[in-house]
C-alpha cells in the first residue's frame, strides 16, 4: 500500500472541486473528486480514504448527510466542512466529528495547513 | 367609514318631505279660499248691493207714478224690475250650497203680486186706488219682509265670511310659524350633513392615507422578509463563485512560481476569473432590483423572457441546493414584451417563485414550471408547482393580507395580496387556475402597446 494521503473532495460547484483537486495534488495528496453527497458516500465505500473534504448544501445528499453516513459505517477520517453561507455553525461541525469548518471563499493553503498539522497529530 | 350620514340624512330627508308636503297643502287651502272668494263671496255682496237698490227704485218709481200720473215711471219700474228677478235669481244661485245658507228663501213674491195690482190701476188712471193700495199696510209689509231677507242675507253672509276669515287667518299664521320653524330646522339638519359629510371626507381622506403608509411599509416589511429569505441562497451564489475566483489567483501564483506560464494558460485562468466575477454581479444587479422602492418607476417596455430569468440569479441557488427542477418555457413568446415597472414587476415574478419553492421543497416531486400563453391582446404567465392545489378552505384566504400558511418567521403573509395588488396596478389579474391537476397561478396581464399594433406574439 502506497504512503500517499487518499483525499475525497465533495463539491457540487465543478471548479472548485477541481481547484480543491489541483491544491491537494500539487501538496501530493491522492485526490478523488465527487459533486453530490450520494455519489461520494458510494465512492466513499468502495476506496479508503484517509481525508473528506466537503460542502455542505448540494442537490443529492447534503455534506451533513454524508459524514453521517461515514459514521454509520463505523469510520471516522479527517472530516473538512467547507460552506458558502452558515447552513451549520463550528460547533454542530465538529459535534458531528468534523475537523474542522471553512467559510468559502476558502484559503485552500489554510486548508491544506490543517489537513497537514492533523494528518501528524 | 361611510361619507354620508345614514340616521341624520335619513332625518333631515324626511323633515324636508314633510316641510314640502305642509307648505304644499297650505298654499293650495289659500288658493282655494281665494278661489271660493273671487267666484262666490265678493259676486254675493255685490248682487246684495244691487238687489236693495233695485228694490228701493221699483218701490220709488211706483210711488212717483201714483203722485205724478207720469208713465214714464211705470215704463222704469218694468225695466228695473227685470233687472231685479234677475240678480235675485242670480243671487239664490251663488247662495246655495254656501254656509249660513239656510236663511229665509229669497222671494219677493208678494211684493210683486200687489206691485202688478198698483201697476194695473196705475195704467187705467185710477190714481186714487193706486195710492191707496201703495200706502196700504200690506205693500208695506211686503216690501219690508223682503227687504228684512235681503239685510238678513247680507249680514249672514258678511258673518260668515268674517268667521272664515278669521279661521283662516289663525290657520296661515300657523302655517306662517310652522313654516319657519321648519325652516329653520332644515337649515340646521342640513347644515349638521353637510357638517359631518365634511368632517368624514376629511376622516377618511385621513384613514386613506394612513393606510396607504400601512401598506407602504407593509411593502417594505414584506421585501426585507424577502430579502432575509435570500440572503441565504445569495450568499450561496456568491461566496461560490468568490472562492473560485480566490481559487484561480492562488493557482496562478503557485504555477507562475514554479514553471513559466505560457499566454494561453494565463487568458484561460483571467477569462474563468473574468466570467465567474460576472457572475457575482448578476446576483448583484438582481438584488438591487429586489430592494428598490419601484412603485414611482415609469411604465416600460421590457423582454418577459428577461425579466423572469434575471430572477433566476436569486433564486437559482436554492432550487439547485435543493433538487427542486426549474423549468422555464417560452416557446413562441420568447420575444414578448410587457409594459410594466419592472421593479415591481420583478419583485411580483421573485415572490411566486419563492412561494412555488416553499410549496415543493418538502415534497418527493419536486417541480415549478414558468410559461407563457398568448391571448390577442393580454397574455397569462402561468407558474406552476408539483404541488397538489390550493385546498378550498385557505383559496379564498390566501389573497388576503397577512394570511400565510408558512411557519412562524418564514411568512409576513403579504406576498401573495401585495403581488395581486401591483398586478392590479398593471391592469392585470393574479387568479389560481383551478382546472389544473397542480398548483398553478396565472397572471394576466396586456402586452406592450407596440406588440398589440405589430401583432407579433
Amino acid at each position: 500500500m502506497s504512503n500517499t494521503v487518499r483525499v475525497l473532495v465533495v463539491d457540487d460547484e465543478y471548479l472548485l472541486a477541481e481547484l480543491l483537486s489541483f491544491h491537494l495534488k500539487q501538496e501530493g495528496f491522492e485526490v478523488v473528486s465527487s459533486m453530490n453527497g450520494k455519489e461520494a458516500f458510494q465512492i466513499y465505500q468502495s476506496q479508503p480514504f484517509e481525508v473528506v473534504v466537503s460542502d455542505v448544501r448540494m442537490p443529492f445528499g447534503d455534506g451533513v448527510e454524508l459524514l453521517k453516513n461515514i459514521k454509520a459505517l463505523g469510520d471516522l477520517p479527517l472530516f473538512y466542512f467547507i460552506t458558502a453561507f452558515a447552513d451549520i455553525n463550528e460547533s454542530e461541525a465538529k459535534e458531528l466529528g468534523a475537523k474542522a469548518f471553512f467559510h468559502k471563499p476558502t484559503d485552500i493553503q489554510d486548508l491544506i495547513a490543517k489537513i497537514k498539522s492533523d494528518l501528524t497529530a | 367609514m361611510k361619507v354620508w350620514p345614514r340616521r341624520l340624512g335619513y332625518i333631515s330627508i324626511m323633515i324636508t318631505i314633510v316641510v314640502v308636503m305642509v307648505l304644499t297643502y297650505s298654499t293650495w287651502e289659500n288658493f282655494r279660499y281665494l278661489q271660493q272668494l273671487k267666484v262666490k263671496d265678493i259676486p254675493l255682496i255685490q248682487d246684495t248691493g244691487i238687489i236693495v237698490r233695485h228694490d228701493e227704485i221699483l218701490t220709488s218709481s211706483l210711488h212717483l207714478a201714483g203722485s205724478t200720473s207720469d208713465k214714464h215711471w211705470i215704463e222704469k219700474y218694468e225695466n228695473h224690475k227685470f233687472v231685479l228677478i234677475d240678480s235675485i235669481s242670480q243671487f239664490a244661485g251663488l247662495l246655495s250650497g254656501l254656509p249660513g245658507a239656510e236663511v229665509k228663501k229669497l222671494q219677493r213674491k208678494n211684493a210683486f203680486n200687489i206691485e202688478d195690482k198698483i201697476l194695473a190701476l196705475l195704467k187705467a188712471n185710477k190714481l186714487a186706488e193706486a195710492n191707496r193700495i201703495l200706502k196700504s199696510p200690506d205693500y208695506e209689509n211686503a216690501v219690508n219682509a223682503f227687504r228684512e231677507t235681503i239685510y238678513s242675507h247680507s249680514t249672514n253672509i258678511l258673518e260668515a265670511q268674517e268667521k272664515v276669515l278669521d279661521n283662516r287667518w289663525r290657520i296661515s299664521f300657523l302655517f306662517t310659524v310652522t313654516a319657519v320653524i321648519s325652516l329653520v330646522l332644515i337649515v340646521v339638519s342640513w347644515t349638521t350633513v353637510l357638517t359631518t359629510v365634511k368632517q368624514n371626507q376629511k376622516k377618511i381622506s385621513i384613514q386613506e392615507k394612513e393606510i396607504k403608509e400601512q401598506e407602504q411599509k407593509a411593502v417594505n416589511a414584506s421585501k426585507l422578509a424577502a430579502l432575509g429569505e435570500m440572503a441565504g441562497g445569495v450568499a450561496h451564489e456568491i461566496n461560490n463563485p468568490l472562492a473560485i475566483i480566490h481559487g484561480y489567483a492562488d493557482m496562478l501564483s503557485i504555477r507562475s512560481r514554479e514553471e513559466q506560464l505560457s499566454m494561453e494558460v494565463v487568458n484561460e485562468m483571467a477569462t474563468l476569473i473574468k466570467d465567474t466575477s460576472e457572475r457575482i454581479a448578476k446576483i448583484i444587479k438582481g438584488l438591487r432590483y429586489l430592494a428598490r422602492d419601484g412603485s414611482k418607476d415609469p411604465f416600460e417596455d421590457v423582454l418577459l423572457q428577461k425579466v423572469i430569468e434575471d430572477t433566476f440569479h436569486l433564486v437559482g441557488e436554492k432550487f439547485k441546493k435543493n433538487n427542486v427542477l426549474l423549468n422555464v418555457d417560452f416557446g413562441s413568446m420568447q420575444n414578448l414584451r410587457l409594459s410594466c415597472r419592472q421593479v415591481q414587476f420583478s419583485q411580483i415574478v421573485v415572490n411566486m417563485i419563492n412561494n412555488a419553492f416553499d410549496a415543493v421543497k418538502g415534497l418527493d416531486e419536486k417541480w415549478v414550471k414558468i410559461w407563457a400563453e398568448d391571448y390577442g391582446d393580454l397574455f397569462a404567465l402561468n407558474i406552476e408547482d408539483s404541488g397538489s392545489g390550493i385546498p378550498p378552505h385557505i383559496e379564498e384566504k390566501i389573497f388576503q393580507p397577512f394570511f400565510t400558511t408558512k411557519d412562524v418567521g418564514h411568512g409576513t403573509g403579504l406576498g401573495l395580496s401585495i403581488s395581486a395588488s401591483i398586478v392590479k396596478e398593471h391592469n392585470g389579474t393574479l387568479k389560481i387556475d383551478h382546472k389544473a391537476p397542480n398548483t398553478r397561478f396565472v397572471i394576466l396581464l396586456p402586452k406592450a402597446i407596440e406588440e398589440i399594433e405589430s401583432g407579433v406574439a
